[in-house]
């Protein structure tokens, strides 16, 4: 029994061995705490900004709302209704059920559709240098143009792209027939600016991770909604 | 050096392929080896198979993360040459057994899944399913050897929070054992 459960565990061990290629990548190359602590970090400092800010708005609003009364109070005009004094009456009709339009549900193809005007600027031919020379880049190509979409992304960017596209958390399996043909995109890659190009619609294993050449490739997998948004927020911000 | 370009190193057959790959992993598959095997003779002489077994496989493999790729084969070599020698000294390898066992189903065997591949991808399920740093945690400790100690340190965080994780993540697997591979 005893030595039966050892050779249980030997070949858990063995078959430890053969884990996927990025989960041991990711162990090598785990920075502690980053994540967690810039995260935390930059919520609290956001949230600490919002907070003087909308403190120090409405003691200026306060103040200079006093300073108007004074002056029309001092030029002996009474009964003036103050507007600001009778805003917060009306307040609560306007800011009852305040209208938050949610974002719709979008593929990354639907997202970059949409940012097609938008992003008008970054159309440019490619060129081979531009896969090596260190910027990382989200590139894209719509059907119906001859140029390329280049975005350049930062440092951070792309290490919060990378990290998306090595997870591919989220990412669903999809087939052939699973693709809608005539969603408007040709392509979507990412290039670390070492040659290596990836695509979001494809699983990181040989053959779909190459350097210094864009393919044409079947969709293998569809991106999820998270990270869609997140290509949305990188190129919105350029 | 980048991996690919060492990698196209390989490819190209060229020598320095070898000297790039111990310029940049000749320390981390050290240290893998020599968790498992406990001498650094032994460490040193699976580091230069290591490197061998790269030069004879790699005009077909095309690896994208070459330092996961070589620790995958020292870990094998290192395993290999631990069973091949006495199995009365205790080293690395029997600890992480003797831990593994906490996995491992009542009354069972898992050779089937194991001959299959089921296991393999049962557990890239359950890792896929962990978070960030328990997933790192679970791969320091049972790929790469790390002691706890090593673990605690290198991630910075207390040697008893490694040891709870790894304890509740080994009763995770059991569990998923039970469930799944014994179907």
């Amino acid at each position: 029994m005893g030595g039966n459960k050892n050779k249980n565990s030997e070949l858990l061990l063995d078959a430890i061995g053969e884990i996927d290629d990025r989960f041991i990548f990711e162990a090598e190359s785990y920075v502690p705490g980053a994540k967690k602590l810039s995260l935390r970090k930059y919520l609290v400092a956001a949230f600490s900004v919002v907070l003087i800010m909308s403190l120090s708005l409405s003691l200026l609003v306060g103040m200079l709302t006093r300073e108007d009364k004074k002056e029309t109070a001092d030029e002996g005009i009474v009964d003036v209704p103050d507007e600001n004094e009778e805003k917060p009456t009306d307040r609560p009709a306007t800011n009852a059920p305040t209208e938050r339009v949610e974002p719709e549900v979008n593929t990354l193809s639907q997202t970059l559709e949409q940012m097609k005007e938008e992003t008008a600027n970054f159309a440019s031919p490619l060129e081979r240098e531009m896969l090596f020379d260190g910027d990382a880049k989200l590139i894209w190509k719509y059907e119906d143009e001859e140029n390329y979409r280049i975005c350049t992304l930062s440092r951070k960017n792309s290490t919060t792209v990378e990290r998306a596209l090595t997870n591919k958390k989220g990412f669903v399996k999809i087939t052939e027939s699973d693709v809608s043909e005539d969603d408007g995109i040709e392509g979507v890659w990412i290039c670390f600016g070492d040659g290596y190009v990836f695509s979001p619609y494809l699983e990181n294993s040989n053959g779909n991770v190459g350097y210094g050449t864009l393919f044409d490739y079947e969709r293998e997998l569809e991106p999820s909604e998270d990270f869609a948004q997140l290509i949305e927020r990188i190129v919105s911000n350029k | 050096m980048e991996d690919f370009k060492i990698v196209d190193l390989y490819w190209n057959r060229s020598e320095n392929a070898i000297i790039q790959t111990k310029l940049k992993y000749e320390k981390m598959l050290c240290g893998i080896s020599y968790s498992l095997l406990g001498s650094s003779e032994d460490a040193e002489e699976c580091v230069n198979d290591t490197y061998l077994s790269a030069w004879n496989r790699m005009p077909t493999d095309r690896p994208i993360y070459l330092g996961a790729y070589l620790s995958k084969i020292i870990r094998a070599l290192s395993i290999s040459k631990f069973r091949s020698q006495h199995r009365q000294k205790r080293g690395g390898f029997e600890n992480l057994c003797d831990e593994l066992d906490d996995c491992i189903p009542d009354n069972c065997s898992i050779e089937e899944q194991y001959q299959n591949g089921r296991l393999t991808e049962l557990i890239n399920r359950f890792l896929e399913d962990l978070p960030e740093e328990k997933r790192v945690i679970f791969i320091r400790r049972y790929f790469c050897s790390d002691s706890v100690e090593q673990i605690s340190s290198r991630m910075q965080i207390s040697v008893s929070k490694v040891k709870v994780s790894l304890h509740r993540m080994r009763e995770e697997l059991r569990e998923i054992l039970e469930k799944e591979a014994m179907l």
